[in-house]
């Protein structure tokens, strides 16, 4: 099937995955500690995370992409070169994508980390604080468990944003879904075809991603009664 | 650092490389119109997905699934690379416009963004309260005058805030169509640095120019949340000294929630 292509396209669909989970893994990190930071009672750390998420926020993550990966890889060898100069690193494109999509990333899931945060109503941490826990616990074990089922629709979207943001890594020639689609297009001239295969892997995911992520919205909603009018 | 590349190819990153249109106004250009077929398409589109018949809202409810659920690059890529593969295509009229870079950017980035702006008009059509439009019937307003009068002006400017975002959205999908070979801020940024082996400049002028138009974007869309939001939007409650003591405000006892409280709220997908 697919004129021979089909392994490329499973090796593409799962490369794809990969980039996805491992990005959004790096942006939950840094979105968190980010909307920590941004609800923090020292002004320096509002404002360093204030500016992360404008920065990342303002431009396209495409741009962000090229530069991030081109640039970061000239500035990483400069630094290596001042103590080595025979040396020069090359970091794969699998772990700059990941970790570039997740910094990028990680500045939209701080937003709804910050909104959800906001909603967690301040008895519940004042009650933590009351009973002396300390503030990592209560953070931990008071603040995150309740922020989020107001952060699971915002990451939900943020997630099937970043699946369908991760076919831009074809560009920096990681051998995604998107470039070994194009790649397999080329060789047999079914471009279109191909594409078209692309399209429905990735419909796939979302469709997929969109059940478990309804079901994990109940679990997370257990207890919570809905206003019905 | 060495900024003199482009100041030297400044003209190339703004307007133009001598022939053709480049750079941000080619990333403006293909936004403004991408975002006006795209509003001109949902509209009529998202009062087919809100209507009751599944005749009219299912293949609407199609379009936007695949339209939401596929990468926007992906899109772009059957446009301009697979539908020149078709014969049929090809033999047509239809080849004069879609072997352009250009009209097909202009097709993909539209199609996408009608696609996410049709569930946001058609969001905010099905929370139009009720009694508007049963109030308007008891007037003797026909459906379209309805539609035209009472209907579509309320939930269109309730769909403001949302709609700012998936205007910015469509500004920055616009960077990829340096990936059909068109030279928009992020291809021009992308060429320059090439040529001169320079992995920062170029890519820094290009943040640089895409957050200005982000920021002015959300200005103009500020301005007009004031302009034609002015009625949801929460009264100020320590403007004037003394307000917030006095205990019968009716904005402090009902206060009215602005719809983009929540920053950066995504309404992608």
């Amino acid at each position: 099937m697919f004129y021979g292509y089909g392994d490329a396209i499973a090796t593409g669909a799962v490369v794809t995955m990969k980039v996805a989970f491992g990005s959004l893994l790096v942006a939950i990190l840094l979105g968190f500690a980010t909307a920590i930071a941004k609800t923090s009672r020292y002004a320096v750390l509002r404002a360093c995370a204030g500016g992360y998420t404008g920065l990342a926020r303002s431009a396209p993550d495409f741009v962000w992409l090229l530069f991030l990966y081109y640039g970061g890889q000239a500035a990483l060898n400069r630094i290596v070169n001042l103590f080595d100069p025979a040396r020069a690193i090359e970091i794969d494109s699998f772990t700059a994508s990941v970790a570039i999509l997740g910094i990028i990333y990680g500045g939209y899931l701080a937003e709804t980390f910050r909104g959800a945060i906001i909603s967690v109503l301040p008895g519940q941490i004042e009650a933590g604080y009351a009973f002396g826990l300390k503030r990592s616990t209560v953070t931990l074990r008071i603040l995150l468990p309740q922020m989020m089922r107001f952060a699971l629709p915002g990451l939900s979207n943020n997630w099937l944003v970043l699946v369908k943001a991760s076919a831009i890594t074809s560009m920096v020639s990681l051998n995604e879904l998107v470039f070994l689609a194009s790649a397999a297009g080329r060789a047999t001239h079914h471009v279109l075809l191909f594409f078209c295969v692309a399209g429905g892997v990735y419909l796939a995911i979302t469709t997929v991603s969109l059940w478990l992520l309804r079901g994990l919205t109940h679990r997370y909603s257990m207890g919570a009664r809905e206003v019905a009018l | 650092m060495n900024f003199t590349i482009v100041l030297e190819n400044i003209r190339l990153f703004l307007w133009t490389n001598g022939t053709t249109t480049t750079g941000l106004l080619l990333t403006l250009e293909l936004l403004s119109i991408s975002a006006l077929s795209g509003v001109l398409l949902a509209l009529p589109l998202a009062v087919m997905r809100a209507s009751r018949s599944r005749w009219l809202s299912d293949p609407v409810r199609l379009f936007t699934y695949v339209f939401r659920g596929t990468p926007l690059l992906v899109q772009m890529y059957v446009i301009y690379y697979g539908l020149a593969e078709v014969d049929l295509i090809r033999e047509s009229w239809l080849w004069v416009f879609l072997r352009e870079a250009y009209i097909c950017a202009w097709l993909a980035f539209s199609l996408n963004t009608a696609a996410y702006t049709c569930e946001i008009i058609a969001g905010s059509i099905r929370t139009t309260p009720v009694g508007e439009l049963e109030a308007a019937a008891a007037l003797g307003m026909s459906r379209w005058s309805q539609l035209r009068f009472v209907l579509l002006p309320g939930a269109l400017r309730r769909a403001l805030p949302a709609y700012s975002n998936e205007v910015i959205f469509t500004l920055h999908g616009t960077a990829l169509a340096s990936g059909i070979t068109l030279l928009d801020l992020a291809g021009v940024a992308r060429s320059v640095s090439m040529r001169y082996a320079a992995p920062y400049e170029p890519y820094i002028a290009a943040l640089v120019l895409y957050g200005l138009s982000t920021f002015v974007l959300l200005q103009m869309f500020r301005f007009a949340e004031r302009r034609w939001l002015a009625h949801v939007r929460p009264r100020s409650t320590s403007g004037t000294s003394g307000s917030r003591s006095r205990g019968h405000d009716p904005a402090a006892i009902f206060p009215i929630i602005p719809f983009n409280t929540e920053e950066g709220r995504d309404v992608r997908s």
